[in-house]
């Protein structure tokens, strides 16, 4: 795409080079009609040169014819001038035709003719001195004179028509030369208002169109350089406001600050006492941890006690069986002699009753032998709960033991802790006392920064009625190239 | 020793001393019946201690090869053989499981297996009951305050010999040959 500038530079450069042409053509047509009129003057010096001897010869013969008639000196006067003066004139004739041969031809012509006319006239001349006026007229009558005049005056009059001609000549020259200059300046100008226009047009439309939206972007640039100029002074106005509450703030930071490094000088205090009292306290562990470990030898007997009831209770389990073994075949007998007393019949009948007794003896036994076997699971059962649950106490006394162990061992942490505490907590007084004076140092940093923003909002309030202006001027500049309002 | 189970040992006691200090009942012993709780195939059941001539835990049974249905081998008993019969077999419940017990039977020379034993009670007459849906004799018996079916050995013993008879086609190559004799003793002893 073209830009405004570059239209311009060819817009005159064409301008340039046409009027260039034309003042070359205007120039070149001017020296050829000057060169012309040279010509012009020249030719007409030759025809007055030619005339003007044509008129000393017609003078010569005039005074030679009068000098005949009267024989007065007087009469010669013409020729003795014509005497003198045609071969000067002759001599600028031939001078001004020298570029003209044929003229030169008819130059050498004409002077010959004319040297042999003064001759006869001095001849005549002398002859009326000498010999009077018969003899001259006898000369006269012969017709010589005449003869030899018409001969030059027909010379003479080719001359004249040559040098017309070139006048002619010249004439039209200058008539085309004059043309020439004419269609140049004419068309050169037709040309020239036509570039012109085009030029105008195309312009204005790269004013209208490629700086108008120039202008209009620097417009908007305008209003959002505006916008953001307004927005700095709004964001330096709260940051002016921050900085007030900030230095507010570290105000009350300062004597928090003080407040911390009394309440460090409490905590060196009493860090001490706790580490004192921690000393004391070591004692009581070790007294608690004995109890712990009889504890633990006391349950580790109970244990024992219980496995050994185990054991008991096992070994009756199998009295036990013993006794139900021998109860069911004591059953099995008092069948038996039941079956044997039923075979007896009335013989056996009483010994049926002893049988019957001894085998309800039998029953009793295997169901005691039954409820025995339960008591015994029962306590068997109980014995293996209370291992269980007594080994379970055991290995809670032993994590007790463990953790009674990690709490002293943690004791005597605590009680190298708090020496590093009162370390600490001196390090904190001496800290904060160096923070107050930090935050008073940044205090004095902050109001510098406060009065830093309360500038930076008057610099964006300048900021902000510049890109007024130019926005102002973006539009007058607009207007003046779309030549509409906005 | 708790007091419950002190009170409990002087019941026993006690009744055994009045066992001897109480008079005979004659009227009661004739009409008692002592009857023998047995399991078969998990159920309860009965058999009637008439019946029976012995009772004794199971043995490994020597094999005998017959065909019989519910034969599982000879069993010796006092010096005697007898063939073994599965009593689960013969009422028609199965083959047992594991039989643990023999019961010898008195009208015939064999014995009888079956599973479990539970005890033996003196019933009065009132314990005997009539029961339509009961397997074996049409009766039962209530034991403990629980009723079991009698199991009546006579039908039993009486088909098996039928069976025994037919298999051996009148010869007396097979057990059943010793065991007639010994059942002729059997009824004429009973």
């Amino acid at each position: 795409m073209w830009t405004f500038g570059r239209k311009l530079s060819v817009g005159f450069a064409l301008s340039f080079a046409l009027l260039l042409l034309i003042g070359i053509l205007a120039y070149r047509g001017t020296d050829a009609m000057t060169q012309t009129s040279y010509q012009v003057t020249h030719t007409h010096s030759a025809l007055s040169h030619i005339n003007k001897v044509l008129s000393l010869m017609k003078d010569a013969e005039t005074a030679q014819r009068g000098y005949l008639l009267t024989g007065e000196e007087a009469y010669l006067e013409p020729y003795r001038n014509a005497v003198a003066n045609v071969p000067r004139e002759l001599a600028e004739l031939k001078s001004q035709i020298r570029d003209n041969p044929a003229q030169q031809s008819r130059a050498n012509q004409a002077t010959a003719m004319i040297d042999g006319l003064m001759q006869l006239h001095k001849e005549r001349i002398e002859t009326r001195r000498a010999s009077g006026l018969e003899a001259t007229l006898k000369s006269v009558s012969l017709g010589e004179g005449k003869r030899r005049m018409d001969e030059l005056r027909a010379v003479i009059g080719q001359m004249e028509d040559e040098e017309n001609e070139l006048l002619r000549e010249r004439a039209r020259e200058v008539e085309s030369t004059a043309s020439t200059v004419r269609t140049a300046i004419v068309w050169g100008t037709v040309a020239g208002a036509l570039l012109v226009l085009v030029a105008a047009l195309s312009l204005s439309r790269a004013l209208s169109g490629q700086v108008g939206t120039a202008v209009k972007h620097v417009q908007r640039s305008s209003a959002e350089l505006q916008a953001a100029a307004n927005q700095q002074a709004a964001g330096a106005r709260e940051t002016a406001t921050s900085m007030t509450e900030i230095s507010t703030t570290i105000s009350e930071l300062l004597a928090t600050s003080r407040q911390i490094a009394d309440s460090a000088q409490r905590v060196v205090g009493i860090a001490e006492q706790t580490a004192g009292l921690a000393r004391g306290g070591d004692g009581t562990l070790q007294a608690a941890r004995e109890t712990i470990a009889a504890m633990r030898r006391q349950i580790d007997l109970v244990v024992d006690h219980m496995l050994d009831l185990g054991r008991k209770s096992q070994q009756i389990g199998v009295v036990l069986d013993l006794v139900g073994e021998l109860a069911e075949q004591t059953n099995i007998l008092a069948i038996n002699a039941t079956i044997e007393a039923t075979v007896a019949g009335d013989a056996g009948r009483r010994f049926s009753v002893v049988a019957d007794e001894i085998r309800k003896l039998a029953d009793r036994m295997t169901a005691s032998t039954k409820e025995i076997r339960l008591q015994i699971d029962d306590v068997r059962g109980a014995v293996n709960t209370t291992v269980m649950a007594t080994e379970t106490g055991s290995k809670a006394v032993d994590a007790g033991a463990r953790q009674f162990d990690d709490v002293a061992a943690t004791f005597a942490k605590i009680a190298g802790q708090v020496v590093t505490t009162t370390d600490a907590a001196r390090e904190i007084e001496l800290s904060t006392k160096q923070q107050a004076t930090a935050v008073e140092q940044l205090n004095v940093a902050l109001s510098n920064t406060a009065q830093a923003s309360r500038e930076t909002e008057a610099s964006s309030g300048q900021t902000s009625q510049t890109a007024t202006e130019l926005a102002e001027m973006s539009r007058d500049l607009l207007r003046l190239v779309q030549a509409q309002p906005t | 020793m708790t007091e419950a189970t002190r009170e409990l040992l002087a019941e026993w006691r006690e009744t055994f001393d009045r066992s001897f200090g109480e008079p005979r009942r004659q009227a009661a012993d004739e009409t008692a019946l002592d009857v023998l709780g047995i399991r078969i195939a998990g159920e309860p059941f009965a058999l009637n201690l008439a019946d029976l001539a012995g009772l004794t835990p199971a043995m490994p049974a020597a094999p005998y090869p017959a065909a019989a249905p519910g034969l599982l081998g000879l069993a010796g008993h006092q010096g005697q053989v007898f063939p073994l019969y599965d009593l689960q077999a013969l009422i028609g419940r199965g083959a047992a499981a594991d039989p643990r017990w023999w019961a010898i039977a008195r009208a015939a020379p064999l014995a009888l297996a079956f599973e479990g034993f539970d005890g033996q009670w003196r019933l009065s007459p009132a314990d005997r009951l009539q029961q339509n849906d009961a397997a074996g004799t049409g009766w039962a018996v209530r034991c403990g305050g629980a009723l079991r079916p009698l199991i009546e050995l006579d039908g039993l013993i009486a088909s098996v010999s039928a069976h025994a008879r037919n298999a051996s086609g009148g010869n007396d190559d097979g057990p059943w040959s010793s065991a007639t004799t010994t059942t002729s003793a059997g009824t004429a002893g009973r």
